[in-house]
């Protein structure tokens, strides 16, 4: 019997045996790993809504405020898809008002006879609800409160991106753990004063940040920055450090009011204001501190 | 093996008194002791192990992992048109009213997109604190599946569907002159209203409870002309004597009396109430009383006889010397002479269970100590006129069986399951004589079986209703549900059967017109609607008289040791069942018992000694008989019981309760026993001549506490950790109490360390302080805030990973044992808040129950062994997760699960946790719960335990058997649950988080309302439910916040405190007030110098800290308490 000898290639091919193995399992875990992503999975989902209701009509075009329609957003943990009514305040067709003088006026004679909305004048008529598609869904074991983000000046765009210029709704941000800390942790750059919030195309340039500035700032009767017992002096975190000189300002504002500081001496110390720094001194002044304490989202 | 060794086996082995080390086997007890989940907890039942369902789990892995991957497509359904006011997802609360057995209880709901999900006592109402554990499980009993969901008709003897619609057709041909009418219990003026009208067409109406008051109604109109109201103002009283009584415990006003009582405990207010109680079994009254006798019911009559002319006595003399042959005799003594010496200001209550005769000898008794108008208040109840409701059905059953009845409508209640024989018959075989039967009811129980029609009935909370609160108060019920199963309300009924055409809220308005006035009629309506209940309403207090009636003499029976064989049996209303009604409420049936701490089970309790001399063993069978009657009931020991008497729990043995307690019908075995058998009308609360024989048959008991507390072993040991300063309880007297504070307030200057020595030994009962005294006083010197031994903590050892925590946000927690009775209102509040699931028996008796706060009751005694059995004296403790700053759980924990939060709590993550059980068997207080199986999902929810067998974990491997629930069913049970709280799954350990749900919302709104939460502003679901005020919630740093205070008092000590743990829950010590003469027998913390010396040298691991504390020199800022200490 004669000896079996591996050919001389078996060397190489044994290496690249390996090599290719670890490759292709590379591969292949990096394609599971980025399609299970919740970038991936998540971000682009855009379902067909029973109603085709344009974001980019209502809210770009015809310029609704947000909470026209989504209006428990302030009071609420949610942001309330509204009833029907709210559509058949103008898309009703048979209902009717009067004017001063005792005439019909209908208010809501736009589009009457439209086959899309449909299913709204049938919901008015039978007091059934519309089933909408939920986009931005989190899972069951995490808490959002709307109202908690919406009051401290967390801007719609920030989560839910330029709605007004959708013309389907589609989920643009990936909603992960990491995605909401990162914000918690830096969240300077997505605060702005809270009037602002629904103004999804705010972005300001130099002189209009320093006249939100010197307007959002909550002044006292004597012109420093009012505290109060709500807004409790606000201890840095380390990251901020790049900030510092605005940083060492504001640390000084403390509760007791024995070096209180006025915006124009603020301002004047950091110079140039920018959307971060704007950030800081909301979040200072308001004593925002975004909680990154477990039980905040899982309770 | 022949019938001869079979008889042998059965034979019951005679029992050592006192009963030996080793009831089970030593060793093996040891083991379970030592370990924290019982052995082979892992495994699944029906031999499904764990490693098999791996197996599959990991090839359904394979097929479906990445079919999770996005979250499944949800629907939102938005109002078509909002109602006003209507937020979707922020709660709203209502104000409505139950109407439970008679007494209207004035409740606040929670509902969530208008589902109530919980309900609390409505506390704007005066007499109204806190709620009971049968408020808070009302709201399961709504969303019951069990419920009924049609009109149901005999036909041919079978029970058919039929509408609402047919049985008013029905109903139509009958005229109301030939209705007989019985009722359960119901304070409704509405229905009071319509009953007048049916008895003026000529209609007959009964009323019936088995848990009534007619005993004390007859001996109050013996001995003043007319069944008033008692209330017992506990705050006034400064002596108290209670005869067989549980005022603290399930009375009608008992959340009233529990929170006097509590404010009269108050050692730091400048005095305190005595309580005394008498009584055959252990009560939440006895629990909490300073000195305890325990006599059979049938003697409590000789006793009260014997208390009476004793307090004449001491009136006559006051200076008599406190001396009797009998310990029980002494305290008779002590108790005359404290009612002698405390005229208008001591009370004497007799419980129901106790004859006419005895309530009227009580009501003359307080008449001479000046009580009467003082202490003791009365109202005119709205039935003033009525017959006692025993007499009524009495009267009932001489019709039915004269059969003068035609149609008998049976208006809610249960008559045919707890209604003793009357009349000669049952009154089942009563119900066959009747033309028609119509039963009125939520479910369809065994009366409705018996019955010719089944009506559904709509629950209290669907429905428009009124009722009278104890007090007099008229209260006002609104739905705040449209009934599920669109059932009809008692007032509903009558208003169809009387013709009238109004609805049921017309109808209550119309009533209501009577009390608030028709001018501005719909306002004060709307206000009242609002409030729940009408301002300024209740009863005022009437002027009583006593009036001449005769007593019978003296005797002292009750000083005679009862030799004979025979036994005396006792029915107590069910704790957690109440009647019978929460039989199907799967929260109820595991609620454990205040003392025996057993779940889904009634048994025979009896008390050591008699359990030796009959012998009968703890968990073993014995068989009851009562004249030709008998009954085979599980054995519980419980000490501190009357000798020679037996206790059964009545509201067990249901058979058409449901799928949880028990349905013949459907083969779910009933759970429990009906001890409903035993009772007759003469007979109603306790009847002598009872035999017991015990078998050597094993029962498996359900119980959550020390399953073998009863054995030696298991005493000792918690003993030791009891007599400590590390005390797991902390007892002290009010006399040594007033000293220790004397001396330990701040005082800093104060260095008569000798005298207080001196002053320590003198009070051997007083273990903490005497140890605290004769150790730290030396070591730390005094001035000492808190409780002695508090000094061994070592911040240096912080051994908390993650962020540093706030100095300005601290959650705690202060529990006051000295108000805590032990009520289990906070249990089933804690479950409700927190969507705790059940488990079911067999998992309790596996020790995997669910209860993130558990009350846990100790008998804290000597080693003693007859002192342990006749005098046991008890204290109750709520437990619950103690947030410890130094959590030994976070450090095991592979994943951080469980994790710090800056604001001190210990947060657990539900969707983190793998479930490797680390953290719970780091745990010094055991408070963490695993999740063994899917609990949570409806299907195992309540296939307890009639089942033959249940799904291994829930829905994925459900095994086919059992009962068969249906996907509607699992949603309306789903509708239970708080909306902010996880639902957690198989696998997870949980636990309290001093409800984090209401911590974080509570912190939302003052945000958004830009202002500072307040001190006393968030509260927990145990703290709102609790009568006594006992437990304290907010933030530690807050000054002005009741915690801090609670923190700050010189009674609050920590538990385990020489773990290092630094726990945010701290207790507050109990303060008991005994009689100066009966101080030395006051029987707990009685322990001798030289016990106290060896506990000393066994309790090794104290002493070592107390050594590193000495090194140390701690100052003040390591306590609990943070800043301001």
């Amino acid at each position: 019997m004669q000896e079996f000898h591996f050919p001389n290639w078996v060397n190489k091919f044994t290496i690249g045996l390996v090599i290719g193995g670890a490759l292709i399992g590379g591969y292949l875990a990096t394609c599971l790993f980025a399609a299970v992503h919740p970038t991936t999975v998540n971000v682009g989902y855009q379902p067909k809504q029973p109603v085709p209701f344009s974001h980019k009509l209502h809210v770009g075009q015809l310029k609704f405020d947000c909470r026209y329609c989504h209006n428990t957003v302030e009071q609420a943990g949610h942001a309330a898809i509204p009833a029907t009514a709210t559509c058949g305040n103008c898309h009703g067709g048979n209902r009717v008002k009067k004017d001063a003088s005792g005439k019909a006026v209908s208010l809501s004679n736009v589009h009457i006879n439209s086959e899309l909305l449909e299913p709204v004048r049938k919901s008015l008529e039978t007091m059934k609800p519309i089933h909408w598609i939920r986009v931005h869904n989190l899972p069951d074991f995490v808490y959002f409160n709307h109202s908690a983000h919406i009051n401290q000046g967390v801007s719609c765009v920030s989560c839910h991106g330029r709605i007004d210029k959708m013309e389907v709704v589609t989920r643009v941000k990936s909603l992960s753990m990491k995605w909401c800390l990162d914000c918690h942790r830096n969240p300077e750059k997505h605060l702005r004063p809270a009037h602002l919030v629904t103004k999804l195309d705010w972005n300001p340039d130099a002189d209009e940040l320093k006249k939100v500035f010197f307007e959002s700032l909550d002044v006292d009767k004597d012109g420093f920055l009012s505290q109060t017992e709500s807004r409790p002096g606000f201890v840095l975190p380390k990251k901020d450090m790049e900030l510092k000189k605005l940083d060492e300002r504001f640390a000084r504002t403390d509760r007791d009011g024995d070096q209180r500081i006025s915006p124009t001496e603020l301002f004047q110390s950091v110079g140039e204001i920018d959307r971060k720094r704007l950030g800081t001194a909301l979040r200072m002044q308001h004593g925002i501190r975004p909680q990154t304490n477990c039980s905040t989202c899982h309770r | 093996m022949s019938t001869n060794a079979k008889n042998e086996m059965n034979k019951p082995t005679p029992v050592q008194w006192p009963p030996s080390e080793d009831l089970h086997h030593v060793s093996e007890l040891q083991v379970t002791a030592e370990r924290e989940f019982p052995a082979a907890a892992e495994n699944f039942t029906d031999g499904f192990s764990r490693r098999r369902w791996l197996q599959l789990m990991g090839a359904s892995m394979a097929l479906g992992g990445m079919v999770g991957c996005r979250d499944q497509v949800e629907k939102i359904a938005p109002f078509a048109f909002r109602p006003k006011n209507r937020i979707p997802g922020v709660p709203q609360n209502f104000a409505t009213t139950l109407d439970f057995n008679g007494v209207g209880r004035p409740v606040l709901a929670t509902c969530y997109d208008g589902r109530p999900t919980k309900l609390d006592g409505n506390t704007t109402h005066k007499n109204t604190f806190g709620s009971d554990s049968f408020t808070q499980a009302t709201i399961l009993d709504l969303y019951d599946p069990d419920r009924s969901r049609n009109v149901r008709r005999r036909v041919d003897g079978e029970f058919v569907d039929g509408t609402y619609e047919g049985f008013l057709e029905v109903l139509k041909a009958v005229k109301p002159s030939e209705v007989t009418v019985l009722s359960e219990m119901c304070s409704s003026p509405t229905v009071a209203r319509l009953k007048k009208k049916l008895v003026a067409a000529g209609g007959q109406w009964y009323e019936y409870s088995p848990v009534n008051n007619d005993n004390q109604r007859s001996g109050t109109t013996t001995a003043l002309g007319k069944p008033y109201r008692h209330h017992y103002r506990f705050d006034k009283a400064k002596v108290i004597v209670t005869i067989d009584a549980d005022p603290l415990g399930m009375d009608d006003e008992g959340g009233v009396n529990t929170n006097r009582f509590a404010k009269s405990r108050n050692p730091d207010q400048g005095w305190m109430s005595r309580l005394y109680a008498v009584e055959s079994t252990y009560s939440l009254t006895g629990g909490a009383a300073d000195h305890r006798i325990a006599l059979k019911s049938s003697m409590m009559e000789s006793f009260l006889a014997e208390l009476a002319a004793k307090v004449a006595q001491f009136k006559a003399d006051p200076k008599k010397p406190i001396e009797d042959e009998s310990e029980n005799g002494k305290i008779l003594l002590a108790m005359a002479q404290d009612l002698a010496s405390n005229p208008g200001a001591g009370l004497v209550i007799v419980g129901n269970r106790q004859p006419a005769a005895v309530h009227a000898r009580a009501l003359a008794l307080n008449n001479e100590l000046g009580n009467l108008g003082k202490t003791l208040e009365f109202t005119e109840p709205a039935n003033v006129e009525d017959d006692n409701v025993s007499a009524q059905f009495k009267k009932l059953g001489d019709a039915l069986q004269g059969g003068q009845v035609k149609n008998l409508l049976v208006l809610g209640g249960n008559p045919a399951y707890d209604a003793p024989k009357v009349a000669g018959a049952w009154f089942v075989d009563l119900l066959a004589k009747v033309e028609s039967s119509i039963h009125l009811s939520v479910t369809e129980n065994e009366t409705s079986r018996a019955c010719s029609w089944h009506v559904n009935a709509a629950h209290q909370l669907e429905a428009w209703g009124d009722a009278i609160a104890y007090d007099g108060t008229w209260c006002i019920a609104q739905p705040l549900i449209a009934p599920i199963f669109k059932g009809r309300s008692t007032i509903e009924l009558l208003a169809n059967l009387l013709g009238e055409k109004k609805d049921a809220l017309d109808l209550v308005k119309e009533t209501a017109k009577d009390v608030i006035g028709s001018t501005d009629f719909e306002d004060k309506w709307v206000k009242a609607v609002q409030d729940g209940f009408v301002a300024q309403s209740a009863a005022d207090t009437v002027n009583v008289s006593l009036k001449d009636f005769d007593l019978k003499p003296a005797d002292l029976r009750w000083r005679k040791e009862d030799k004979s064989a025979t036994l005396e049996v006792v029915f107590e209303t069910s704790r957690s069942l109440f009647d019978g009604r929460f039989s199907n409420n799967a929260w109820m049936q595991e609620l454990p018992d205040f003392f025996t701490k057993l779940t889904w089970d009634n048994a025979i309790c009896v008390s050591p000694r008699t359990a030796h001399d009959k012998e009968l063993e703890q968990g073993k069978l014995a068989n009851v008989r009562l004249g030709s009657r008998e009954l085979t009931l599980p054995v519980v020991l419980q000490p501190g019981q009357a000798n020679g008497t037996l206790v059964l729990e009545i509201g067990y043995g249901r058979t058409a309760a449901g799928r949880v307690g028990g349905d013949s019908d459907k083969d779910f075995d009933s759970i429990g026993k009906d001890v409903n058998l035993f009772r007759t009308m003469d007979d109603w609360h306790f009847a002598t001549g009872a035999e017991v024989v015990g078998s050597s048959t094993s029962y498996m008991l359900a119980t959550v506490q020390e399953p073998a507390s009863m054995d030696k072993t298991a005493r000792k040991e918690i003993n030791r950790r009891m007599g400590k300063s590390s005390a797991l309880i902390r007892r002290d007297t009010y006399e040594s109490y007033k000293h220790f504070k004397e001396h330990h307030s701040d005082d800093h200057s104060h260095d008569d360390k000798q005298a207080r020595r001196q002053a320590a030994k003198s009070q051997t009962r007083n273990v903490t302080l005497k140890e605290a005294k004769g150790k730290d006083d030396e070591k730390h010197g005094p001035g000492e805030h808190h409780w002695p031994g508090e000094h061994h903590w070592h911040p240096q050892f912080d051994l908390t990973p993650g962020p540093p925590l706030r100095e300005d946000v601290k959650w705690g927690m202060a529990i006051d044992l000295n108000k805590c009775t032990g009520c289990n209102s906070c249990v089933v509040a804690c479950q409700a808040e927190n969507n705790i699931p059940v488990v079911g028996k067999e998992q309790v008796w596996r020790g995997r129950e669910m209860h993130w706060l558990r009350i846990d009751r100790y008998y804290p005694s000597p080693d003693n062994e007859e002192e342990y059995y006749e005098k046991a004296k008890v204290t109750m403790q709520p437990m619950t997760c103690h947030q410890c700053e130094n959590a030994p759980c976070e450090t095991v924990c592979p994943v951080a699960a469980t994790v710090h939060s800056n604001e001190g709590l210990n947060d657990m993550v539900y969707n983190r946790c793998i479930g490797t059980r680390y953290c719970g068997n780091n745990c010094p207080y055991k408070v963490r719960r695993f999740n063994y199986l899917n609990y949570s999902n409806a299907q195992t929810f309540i296939k307890y335990p009639g089942a033959d067998a249940y799904p291994v974990g829930g829905n994925e491997l459900a095994i086919t058997g059992g009962s068969p629930i249906n996907e509607a069913d699992k949603k309306l049970l789903a509708l239970v649950f708080n909306p902010e709280v996880t639902v957690r799954s198989r696998g997870v350990m949980e636990k309290c988080t001093y409800c984090v749900q209401r911590i974080q919302n509570k912190k939302i709104e003052a945000r958004n309302e830009k202002r500072p939460i307040g001190p006393n502003e968030i509260t927990t679901a145990c703290q709102d439910s609790c009568a006594a005020d006992a437990i304290s919630f907010g933030n530690l740093a807050d000054k002005k916040s009741r915690v801090h205070a609670d923190h700050e008092n010189i009674r609050s000590y920590v538990m385990l405190q020489e773990l290092n743990n630094k726990p945010r829950t701290r207790y507050l010590a109990r303060v008991t007030n005994p009689h100066p003469a009966l101080a030395g027998d006051d029987g707990h913390d009685h322990e001798h110098d030289a016990d106290h010396g060896s506990a000393g040298q066994n309790g090794k691991h104290a002493d070592d800290h107390s050594k590193d504390g000495d090194e140390k020199k701690h100052s003040d800022k390591n306590h609990a308490g943070g800043e301001g200490a």
